[in-house]
């Protein structure tokens, strides 16, 4: 089952090339519960993506740990799937080979390989696509593949940075409603970040907030779902919008204008 | 207000789309005939030196089973004792271009071959093992900077004249095996690193990066190195052959080049290295179609690894 | 000033265009072989040559206040040199390792060879390293030998300098780094001819090409041809159509040059994106500028490459060229110790070739890294070392939590 993903007292601190350090992440602590769809939401260079690489393994902390349960997370590993922003689908192996790829890696038996990697296919909805190579899809199609894959490898938990950042707005649309359907259906824990406000009110359980490296605000979420426009019409939502401009220093205002 | 009828539009474009292939093959054709037609003039102007295209050809064909010049160096040399006789029992290599010319090119693929295998055993392990790295790059690096025409000497001297086989096809394997090390591990280095990250959060051993990441991202880029390698063995092959080793196409070369008949030397030297250079080609072709069918993955314009 | 700087650059150009036009035809005369005029006329001319490429070329590569930077920065590199030694010895051992057991490995070789084999040849199959830097290199002396010179009128008596042992003087070690230095200078000489004029050639040639399209069409299938040409075999062609001179060997090496940098240039011009062409289209500039301001600078990170390999080949030619028939010339010492199947001469002077390749490739490195100092400095590239080291020690470390 699930673990709870705990952050205690993280710092990284990188060096600039001029010799100044810069606090990528300030002292972040909070735990997420097993199932949770948690999105991290802040401006860009304020250390979301830093959270997520170090949550990870791609990114030692300087100091602090994550913790999975009692286990101290280090290198990467099939555990923490993510999804990356970038194009990161293989673009030599078959869409089929690509979701099998985690798979193959941790030695799974070739009967239920075949079988995991079929149902993830369904899934996204490439069956008729399997056989063909990533160029031949479209850009959406390829976030299928990519989040397949992720799926596929049975992690606990799901990263993912800026998945849909470069998709158009249906297709981003679209995908929200695969994503939902998967978590509804694998109880995975997600994290998600985002600098797109709407995209946490569409997904998240909880949004936390991060400037300049610091968690500055953690937001429960008790929005009913689906998420239709309706329900981020609401009074309540509105009110969730308005907290976390103000606290990434936007007045509403600035908001409107822009 | 104008209307157009789009079964016009379509057959406006089919026409448009043969039109741009036929002025292909007009350039193509012009380009060939240019090439020809100046080389025909140099032929006029320098008699000496430069055979006419033809000229070169008629030699090639004339000689190719059989030659009256190298039964003549052969007999000079004594090794062609038949000869003298009757003219039964000729060894083959006193009877035309055609073995020297398979020898060379058999040396040069060998060499080819196995430098590319012990060059990328280097380049890919160093990848799973970096202390491989460590310990050839700065050996590679060195020996890579130095025009490579510099090794031939050396071969020549340790293998001899005699023993064709190991002073070609060694100089071949370094030179291919330095070149593909390099290009294996550029090739390496050029793959994404959100790809790699991308396969380590899946759950990427070192052992399945190995297999699923880096040796097939690396295909075009290889691909494109081992037809750089393989278009500069050609020339050293045939170089080596010229230092005094008494078979191959190079050989042939030396041989006239000492002047075995005078009046036939520059058909017969031209003819030669055009040949190699056709051949080159011939086998870059077959390369070109194999390498396009490893890298299907590809975008079209990445395919060959340019 | 303007003016001045513009009247520079076309003194520059038509100078490197006409010089070496001017040095083959005084320097080959209706003699197909090598003479003693010829030679005299071949040390002159270089000299005058190098002297003037040197002169022009310096302030362009690095103007004055830069060269008095490079100068403090080499005399910086040198005053930490044994700390940085130490120190890189300290984080990668293996290098110092390798280099080690190499120069070791080569000796002990040279024992177990010299037992084995039968001493039928003068000089051993694997000379040790002391037989190398000792008899061998000071035998060198002996290609200690110049005709005398006259440059304008004045006359240098090399003689002089180191008496000749091929003229039974004494063997000294002057001698031997005079005859390196000599044979080097003939060799860099016949290198820079042919290179500057390949280079200038092969771009200028290229860039036309590119600029029409039936052009390129027209000249892609034989020019692919002509480079796939092995030119290396051609030399012995070469030296009886052209002539074992100066003359020919220039219009050799930039016969080679030529043919692959023009291809090189083709196909970087054609690699050049189109968003960049159309963006500049869209945005007014005319044909003739897009070509000049956004596709020749485009162009330029994928000539770099081609400019550098280009070099290497001129570096091949220069030192079979001479092998196969030069009198004078690194390539020309590396044939004599083939003739005496001495290893100890031949590993000084590929050493020596080494050594210059190794500058050469540093140097044009350097002036090309001018072109592209718009480029984005590369820092996404992956060390793989550090990346499957990362996934290694990561699962290292979870199989051992568990």
């Amino acid at each position: 089952m699930s673990k709870i993903v705990s952050f205690e007292d993280l710092w990284c601190v990188f060096e600039h090339r001029s010799g100044q350090l810069v606090n990528a992440l300030q002292n972040v602590n909070f735990q997420v519960k097993s199932g949770e769809f948690v999105c991290v939401v802040g401006r860009s260079g304020h250390g979301k993506t830093t959270l997520l690489r170090v949550l990870a393994g791609l990114q030692p902390p300087t100091a602090g740990r994550v913790r999975l349960g009692d286990e101290v997370a280090t290198g990467p590993g099939a555990d923490r799937a993510m999804v990356f922003q970038q194009d990161t689908v293989f673009p030599w192996l078959h869409v089929r080979e690509n979701i099998e790829f985690g798979l193959r890696a941790g030695k799974t038996p070739r009967e239920d390989r075949e079988r995991i990697t079929q149902h993830w296919l369904a899934a996204v909805g490439l069956e008729d696509f399997a056989d063909s190579w990533p160029r031949e899809l479209s850009g959406g199609m390829r976030k299928r593949v990519a989040l397949a894959s992720a799926m596929a490898v049975g992690s606990d938990v799901v990263l993912m940075d800026e998945p849909f950042g470069s998709l158009d707005y249906f297709t981003r649309r679209n995908l929200h409603d695969v994503l939902l359907d998967l978590w509804r259906e694998t109880q995975k824990t997600i994290f998600f970040v985002t600098h797109d406000i709407e995209e946490a009110l569409i997904l998240a359980d909880r949004v936390i907030l991060l400037a300049e490296g610091k968690l500055v605000d953690d937001i429960p979420v008790t929005l009913p779902r689906p998420r239709d426009e309706d329900v981020r019409a609401s009074e309540k939502a509105v009110n969730i919008t308005k907290v976390i401009l103000a606290h990434l220093g936007i007045t509403e205002e600035e908001a409107t204008r822009a | 207000m104008t209307t157009t009828d789009v079964l016009d539009v379509r057959a406006k474009a089919r026409r448009d789309k043969r039109k741009r292939q036929s002025l292909f093959i007009l350039y193509l054709t012009l380009g060939i005939a240019i090439f020809l037609g100046v080389w025909q003039v140099l032929s006029v102007w320098f008699p000496l030196y430069f055979p006419s295209p033809l000229g070169a050809v008629r030699h090639f064909t004339d000689n190719l089973m059989t030659s009256e010049w190298t039964r003549r160096w052969f007999a000079h040399a004594n090794a062609c004792p038949a000869l003298i006789g009757s003219g039964a029992d000729i060894p083959p290599y006193c009877s035309g271009y055609v073995l020297h010319l398979l020898v060379t090119t058999r040396n040069i693929l060998i060499g080819a071959a196995l430098g590319t295998i012990l060059g990328l055993a280097a380049g890919l392990g160093s990848l799973v093992f970096p202390k491989i790295a460590e310990v050839f790059t700065p050996v590679a690096s060195f020996f890579g900077t130095a025009p490579i025409f510099i090794a031939a000497p050396f071969f020549v001297i340790w293998f001899g004249v005699d023993v064709a086989l190991l002073t070609t096809v060694g100089l071949i394997t370094f030179y291919t095996t330095l070149l593909m090390y390099f290009f294996s591990r550029r090739a390496a280095e050029n793959i994404p690193v959100g790809i790699i990250e991308s396969a380590l959060t899946l759950g990427g051993t070192p052992r399945s990066i190995f297999r699923w990441v880096y040796m097939p991202g690396t295909v075009p880029e290889i691909a494109g190195g081992f037809r750089i390698a393989l278009a500069g063995a050609w020339g050293l092959g045939v170089l080596v052959e010229v230092l005094g080793i008494q078979r191959g196409g190079g050989f042939l070369i030396a041989m006239w080049r000492f002047g075995v008949g005078l009046v036939e030397w520059p058909a017969a030297v031209v003819a030669l290295i055009t040949f190699f250079g056709v051949l080159a080609v011939i086998v870059d072709g077959i390369l070109v179609v194999g390498i396009r069918f490893l890298t299907r993955w590809a975008e079209s314009g990445r395919r060959l690894g340019l | 000033m303007r003016l001045l700087r513009i009247l520079f650059w076309i003194g520059w150009v038509v100078w490197l265009f006409v010089a070496p036009v001017l040095l083959i035809q005084l320097s080959s005369s209706s003699f197909a072989a090598w003479t003693y005029e010829e030679n005299t006329l071949f040390v002159t001319w270089s000299f005058l040559v190098w002297w003037t490429i040197l002169f022009w070329a310096w302030p362009f590569a690095f103007r004055s206040s830069e060269s008095l930077a490079i100068l403090g920065k080499i005399a910086r590199g040198l005053r930490n040199f044994p700390k940085r030694l130490l120190s890189s010895m300290r984080n990668n051992p293996l290098f110092f390792i390798t280099w080690a057991v190499l120069l070791i490995g080569w000796q002990v070789a040279s024992v177990i060879v010299e037992g084995r084999v039968e001493r039928t040849l003068e000089h051993p199959l694997v000379p040790g390293w002391d037989y190398v830097f000792g008899n061998t290199l000071f035998r060198m002396s002996g290609d200690w030998l110049i005709s005398q010179v006259d440059i304008f009128g004045l006359e240098i008596r090399f003689e002089q300098l180191a008496p000749y042992p091929a003229f039974g003087g004494d063997r000294t070690w002057p001698a031997v780094f005079l005859a390196l230095g000599f044979h080097s200078f003939m060799t860099l000489s016949r290198l820079v001819m042919g290179l500057a004029l390949g280079l200038l050639a092969g771009l200028s040639t290229g860039l036309v090409i590119s600029y029409w399209p039936i052009l390129r069409q027209t000249s892609w299938t034989p020019m692919n041809f002509l480079r796939m040409i092995p030119l290396l075999a051609a030399i012995p062609w070469m030296q009886v159509a052209l002539g074992p001179n100066l003359r020919g060997i220039t219009i050799f090496i930039a016969f080679g040059v030529w043919v692959v940098l023009v291809v090189a240039t083709m196909n970087s011009v054609a690699n050049v994106p189109d968003r960049y062409i159309e963006s500049a289209r869209t945005l007014g500039a005319s044909r003739p500028r897009t070509y000049f301001k956004v596709i020749i600078p485009g162009a330029m990170p994928e000539l770099r490459t081609a400019l550098l390999l280009s070099a290497g080949l001129g570096w091949s030619l220069t030192i079979a060229a001479e092998f196969l028939g030069f009198p004078t010339g690194l390539g020309y010492m590396a044939s004599i110790a083939v003739q005496e199947t001495n290893t100890a001469r031949l590993v000084i002077v590929a050493f020596v070739v080494a050594v210059y390749s190794l500058l050469t490739f540093l140097f044009l490195n350097e002036m090309f890294k001018k072109l592209v100092s718009w480029m984005p400095q590369r820092t996404g590239k992956t060390d793989i070392s550090k990346v499957a080291g990362a996934a290694g020690a990561a699962r290292a470390e979870t199989i051992h939590e568990v």
